[in-house]
């Protein structure tokens, strides 16, 4: 027999997916170049957000895998990114319309990467919300309790997400 | 449960939770007092929390479920297949399944969103906020509408308050007031905003490759703004 795996190394902290609404379109009608400098815009502007602590995790096609320790940086943090996207795309031609998903749990460290259920549940939450929302889960909303006290929650009701066995709570922050 | 019909006492204007996995989601709301099912066998449990929030989930997940219950209920929906309607008048609405169609007959405020279904909606009192990927989106009346779809065609027939839209590729028509403000953003679809007879606008209409037309007087009525990257625009009075 081999011998027994370690257990993984863990986090806690909070997991957030951005994604670029109609990113597919875009690169279809501007091409291959204005879609990189669209990824690298937003690439810039997350960077420049990011509170200590925090970091990309990495690039998943038009969209990031970021990783926060706290998760009021983690909303706070995505609902400013929002405003800065509405400000650049409102201004410019830029498409930044990007959806925000949130979920506070544990992951696996493996390497530089993060992974485990939570950080699956963070990649569908990203899935239900629309271009320029940040959508969260009810244990990221237990995990800010009362220390937003500027944002507001919007409970969406009872979301059914594949290969997720059971309905997640998810909340609309907004301030 | 059995196949008997349940009846759940409830509060005026209650909130009630369903959660489905597949299967046809119908919620009527009428003038009654309780909460009932026909058929109980659709249902797997019913549970009432101390808010007094009725929260139902189907039988294994999966099972056409038709629900009466009384007007002006707030009603929230989750399910993954399966279309979903809800007729009668409603308070606050929130809809979220990934390939069913969304029917809404009427409610104070709307939150529906589907990956790959088709969102219609009759009526709204205040804010309906739509969004699917690839579906329709349908908007008869709403005081003020915010939709975003990414290959869908969008409507919004009247809208008395601020209309706002993001599409990637779909085409969009909207009838909007003339006293309050239109958005939309698009890559390629083409673009109609039709405004009453005499209203003046503001039209900001930016478009690379496409033509941009306002065939209104320009004035401060309202403000029209739309950019998009090869659609073309036209702001018409209507």
């Amino acid at each position: 027999m081999g011998a027994v795996a370690a257990p993984p190394d863990t986090l806690v902290g909070a997991v957030v997916f951005t994604d670029i609404v109609g990113f597919t379109e875009y690169t279809a009608l501007q091409g291959d170049s204005d879609a990189l400098a669209l990824l690298g815009r937003q690439e810039q502007i997350v960077s420049e957000a990011l509170p200590p602590g925090s970091r990309i995790v990495k690039e998943l096609g038009d969209g990031l895998l970021l990783w926060f320790p706290d998760a009021c940086d983690a909303v706070d943090t995505s609902l400013g990114l929002q405003e800065r996207f509405e400000r650049e795309s409102t201004e410019s031609m830029l498409p930044l319309w990007v959806r925000i998903g949130v979920h506070w749990g544990r992951q696996a460290r493996r390497r530089d990467d993060i992974v485990g259920h939570d950080v699956n549940v963070a990649s569908r939450i990203v899935d239900v919300a629309g271009p320029g929302e940040v959508v969260l889960s009810e244990a990221t909303l237990t995990a800010v309790g009362s220390k937003l006290p500027t944002v507001t929650f919007e409970e969406l009701g009872p979301v059914i997400m594949k290969g997720i066995p059971a309905p997640i709570r998810l909340y609309r922050a907004s301030r | 449960m059995s196949k008997e019909p349940v009846s759940v006492a409830v509060d005026a204007s209650p909130r009630i939770s369903i959660a489905s996995r597949s299967g046809r989601i119908a919620v009527v709301a009428e003038e009654r007092a309780d909460l009932f099912i026909p058929d109980g066998s659709a249902v797997d449990e019913i549970v009432r929390d101390e808010a007094g929030q009725v929260s139902i989930s189907t039988r294994h997940g999966s099972a056409n479920l038709e629900l009466r219950c009384p007007r002006g209920s707030n009603v929230r929906v989750g399910t993954i297949s399966g279309r979903v309607e809800l007729r009668g008048s409603f308070g606050e609405v929130h809809v979220t399944t990934v390939t069913g169609n969304i029917d809404l007959d009427e409610a104070g405020a709307i939150d529906a969103r589907t990956v790959s279904g088709d969102i219609s909606v009759a009526r709204c009192g205040h804010r309906c906020r739509i969004s699917t990927k690839s579906g329709k989106a349908e908007i008869r009346q709403a005081e003020s509408a915010e939709v975003a779809t990414v290959s869908g065609k969008v409507s919004v027939d009247a809208s008395s308050g601020a209309v706002n839209v993001k599409t990637a590729s779909g085409k969009v028509e909207i009838g909007a007031s003339g006293q309050n403000n239109v958005a939309v953003q698009t890559l390629s679809g083409s673009v109609t905003v039709k405004v009453p007879r005499g209203t003046r606008p503001a039209a900001l209409l930016r478009s690379l490759s496409g033509k941009p037309r306002c065939d209104c007087e320009e004035g401060n009525d309202c403000r029209v703004a739309v950019s998009t990257m090869s659609g073309n625009i036209e702001v018409v009075p209507g």
